[in-house]
C-alpha cells in the first residue's frame, strides 16, 4: 500500500504551490513523495515521465529506486535547486567566458555539503552503488558525478588488493564464472549480469603487476 | 562494486589517473580486467611519473583508447618524448582530443604533429625548449593546418614575437580559447582577432613585444571592434594607460578583464569612466597593479587615491574591493590590486616597512581569503631580520599554508 513520506511537501489536493506545480513519484515498495518543479528540472528522467505522461495527480512509478534511496535523492535535489546549471559543452554562448569547457575534469572539487551527504552511502551497505545507480537511473548528473567522484577518490592510488579488499571483491583465475572476458565484452549499455551469491572463487592470488 | 553496469564503471574510471586504472584496476579480477580493456577515455598525463611506470605505460596503453595525452621534456626527464616516440606508434593515436607538449623541441613538435591524427583534435597546447628555424616553414604550415581545423576549439603556444609574425593565420579560425605563453606584437594580435570570429578568450602571460611593435595605438581603433572577445588576461602589462584604453576599446563585450603589471597611472574615477563608457558588460575585473612612485607622497595622498576607487559604482554597483599597499622604500612602490589576489606568485619584502589599506570598511591584515589564488611565495631579504620582520615572515607563511600554496622561496 502506498504511503506519502513525511519528508516531503506533501499538500492535499493541491498541486500547485508557489515554486510551481507538485509531482508526486513513487518508490519501487510504494512510498510516494512529492517534489516541485525544481527537483523535477534536475532528474532528466522524471522530467521526460512527467511531460510525456501529463500524470495529474497520479504518482509517477519508479521501478528501480527504494523508499530509502530516494528520499535522499529528493534532499539532494532540494539543496540543489537554486544552483547556476552547468553550461551545455556544445553551446556556443555560455555566459562565463572564462570557465575553460576543455579542462580536465577534477575530482577534489566535491563541496562540503555533498561530500557530508554521500557520506550517509557506504561500500559495506551496498548504498553508494545504490546510490550511483539510482542517479544514473533517474538522469541526474550532479549527483551522478558526486558519486562517481567518490569512488574514484576511494580507488585512487590504491594497490588491487587495496582495492579487492575496499570492495569485498574476489580474484577469480582467468577464463572462469561470470568474471569471463566473453561474459562482458559487449556489454556496455546493458543492464550488469547480476552475480551469483553462490559463487565462489579461490583465494586471492598476488597482484601480477607487483611481481 | 561488480554489480554497476560497465558503463558507469568506465564513468567512474573518468575521473581515475591512467596508472591506477592500468596497474592496480587491472588486476582485481578478470572482471575489471574486462571492463578496464573496454574503456577507452584514457587521460595519459606523464608528466613527473616514475621512469618504470612510464615504460609500463607505454607498454599497456592502447594508443586508440587514449583521448588526452601530456608529455614533457623536464629536468628529471629531458629525454621523455623521444623516448615516448621510440616506444609507440604514434599513428595508433586516432582519438585524440587534447594534446598538451612540455619543453618540446620544435624537431619533435614537427615529427609529432605529422604522424598522429588530429583529426579529433579539441585542445593543443605546447611550450617549446629548443628552437629550429630551419623547420620553422613546417611548424607554420601544421599549425596553419591545425587552426583551419574544425574542431580544434583551444590553443595554447609559446612561439616567441619574431617568429610569430612568419606564422600564417587562417581566416575564418575556429579557435575559441587561445593563450600565448610569449610576447606578442600588436599587429600579430590584431591579425589573429580578425580573423578569429569564434575566439573568445584570450590570455596573454608576456610583455608586448617593443621591438617589433611599431604601432601600439592601433590606428584603426575608430572603425574595428572584435564583439567575440568576452574574456582577457594580460599578465605582464607594459602599456601605458592610454595605449590600454585604446586597446581595450576594441573589445566592448568584455565581461571578464584581468590585468596584472606595472602601471603609471593609478585613477579609480579615470577606469570607472572608461568602464561605463566602454565595457558595459564587465562584471569581473581583477587587476594587480604595481607602481613606483620618485618621491614620497604622504599618507593623505594615498588615502585620496583609494577614494577614487570606493565610489557606488566600485563598491556598490560592481561590487569590486581594492587593496592599496604602500612600501616605506627607499622611494614609494605602491601595489593596488583587487580582493583576493588575482596573481598565482607573490613577492614579499619582509625588511620594508608596508602600509595596507582597503576599500573594504573593516581592514583584516593578512586575511586569508585575500590569498586564495596564491601558489607560490617569494621572500627577498637582504640583511638579517629584525624580530619584527621575523614575525611578518612566520605570519605570511601561515597565511599561505592555510591556502593551496605550493612553494616558497
Amino acid at each position: 500500500m502506498a504511503t506519502t513520506a513525511e519528508a516531503s511537501n506533501t499538500t492535499t489536493g493541491n498541486t500547485e504551490t508557489a515554486t510551481g506545480k507538485m509531482i508526486k513519484i513513487q518508490s519501487n515498495d510504494g512510498q510516494i513523495f512529492e517534489v516541485d518543479q525544481g527537483v523535477v528540472e534536475q532528474s532528466s528522467t522524471i522530467k521526460t515521465l512527467s511531460d510525456l505522461m501529463d500524470v495529474g495527480d497520479v504518482p509517477i512509478p519508479l521501478p528501480n529506486v527504494k523508499a530509502s534511496i530516494l528520499g535522499p535523492i529528493v534532499d539532494f535535489c532540494n539543496h540543489h535547486k537554486n544552483d547556476q546549471k552547468p553550461e551545455p559543452i556544445d553551446e556556443d554562448d555560455d555566459d562565463d567566458p572564462n570557465k575553460d569547457i576543455y579542462e580536465p575534469k577534477r575530482s577534489d572539487d566535491i563541496c562540503e555539503w555533498d561530500l557530508n551527504f554521500i557520506k550517509q552511502f557506504t561500500v559495506p551497505e551496498g548504498t553508494l552503488f545504490d546510490i550511483i545507480m539510482a542517479a544514473n537511473y533517474l538522469g541526474i548528473k550532479t549527483l551522478l558525478a558526486v558519486g562517481c567522484k567518490t569512488i574514484a577518490n576511494m580507488v585512487r592510488g590504491k594497490s588491487s588488493t587495496e582495492v579487492r579488499e575496499m570492495f569485498n571483491i574476489s580474484y577469480d583465475p582467468p577464463g572462469e564464472g561470470i568474471n569471463a572476458p566473453n561474459a562482458i565484452e559487449g556489454q556496455a549499455g546493458t543492464v550488469p549480469t547480476t552475480q551469483d551469491a553462490n559463487a565462489t572463487g579461490p583465494s586471492p592470488q598476488p597482484d601480477p603487476m607487483n611481481q | 562494486m561488480e554489480t554497476l553496469p560497465i558503463e558507469l564503471l568506465h564513468r567512474i574510471f573518468d575521473d581515475v589517473d591512467t596508472e591506477t586504472i592500468l596497474f592496480s584496476v587491472r588486476s582485481v579480477s578478470r572482471l575489471f580486467r574486462a571492463v578496464v580493456n573496454t574503456y577507452n577515455r584514457y587521460c595519459l598525463n606523464m608528466k613527473s611519473i616514475p621512469k618504470s611506470n612510464f615504460y609500463l605505460l607505454c607498454r599497456f596503453i592502447k594508443p586508440c583508447n587514449v583521448i588526452s595525452l601530456t608529455l614533457s621534456n623536464d629536468e628529471k626527464s629531458s629525454d621523455q618524448i623521444d623516448l615516448f616516440v621510440s616506444l609507440v606508434r604514434l599513428r595508433q593515436f586516432t582519438c585524440l582530443r587534447s594534446i598538451t607538449f612540455l619543453n618540446i623541441d620544435q624537431f619533435q613538435l614537427n615529427f609529432i604533429l605529422k604522424r598522429i591524427n588530429l583529426h579529433s583534435l579539441i585542445s593543443l597546447s605546447f611550450t617549446i625548449r629548443k628552437y629550429d628555424d630551419r623547420r620553422m616553414k613546417t611548424t607554420n604550415n601544421l599549425l596553419l593546418s591545425l587552426t583551419s581545423h574544425s574542431k580544434l576549439r583551444k590553443l595554447e603556444y609559446d612561439i616567441t614575437a619574431k617568429r610569430m609574425t612568419k606564422v600564417s593565420w587562417p581566416i575564418n579560425s575556429t579557435i575559441q580559447y587561445l593563450t600565448i605563453n610569449n610576447s606578442i606584437t600588436m599587429d600579430c594580435l590584431l591579425t589573429i582577432l580578425k580573423s578569429s570570429p569564434y575566439l573568445h578568450t584570450i590570455t596573454m602571460k608576456k610583455k608586448f613585444d617593443e621591438l617589433y611593435n611599431h604601432r601600439l595605438i592601433p590606428k584603426c581603433s575608430s572603425s574595428t571592434s572584435f564583439q567575440q572577445i568576452r574574456s582577457l588576461t594580460i599578465e605582464e602589462l607594459n602599456l601605458t594607460i592610454d595605449e590600454l584604453e585604446s586597446y581595450l576599446s576594441l573589445t566592448p563585450s568584455l565581461v571578464y578583464l584581468k590585468l596584472i603589471g606595472e602601471i603609471c597611472t593609478l585613477d579609480g574615477k579615470r577606469w570607472e569612466q572608461f568602464i561605463e563608457l566602454n565595457l558595459p558588460h564587465l562584471n569581473k575585473f581583477e587587476f594587480f597593479f604595481t607602481h613606483w612612485d620618485p618621491v614620497n607622497r604622504p599618507l593623505e595622498d594615498l588615502r585620496l587615491m583609494l577614494a577614487l576607487f570606493q565610489t557606488l559604482f566600485w563598491t556598490e554597483h560592481k561590487k569590486w574591493f581594492v587593496n592599496c599597499e604602500y612600501y616605506f622604500d627607499y622611494s614609494t612602490n605602491i601595489r593596488i590590486y583587487t580582493r583576493p589576489i588575482c596573481k598565482s606568485t607573490l613577492e614579499y619584502k619582509p625588511q620594508f616597512k608596508k602600509l595596507s589599506l582597503s576599500t573594504i570598511d573593516e581592514v583584516i591584515e593578512d586575511d586569508p581569503s585575500k590569498m586564495t589564488n596564491i601558489e607560490s611565495m617569494v621572500f627577498k631579504w637582504v640583511e638579517f631580520l629584525s624580530t619584527d620582520a621575523d614575525e611578518k615572515v612566520c605570519c605570511s607563511i601561515n597565511l599561505l599554508c592555510s591556502n593551496k600554496y605550493r612553494s616558497v622561496e
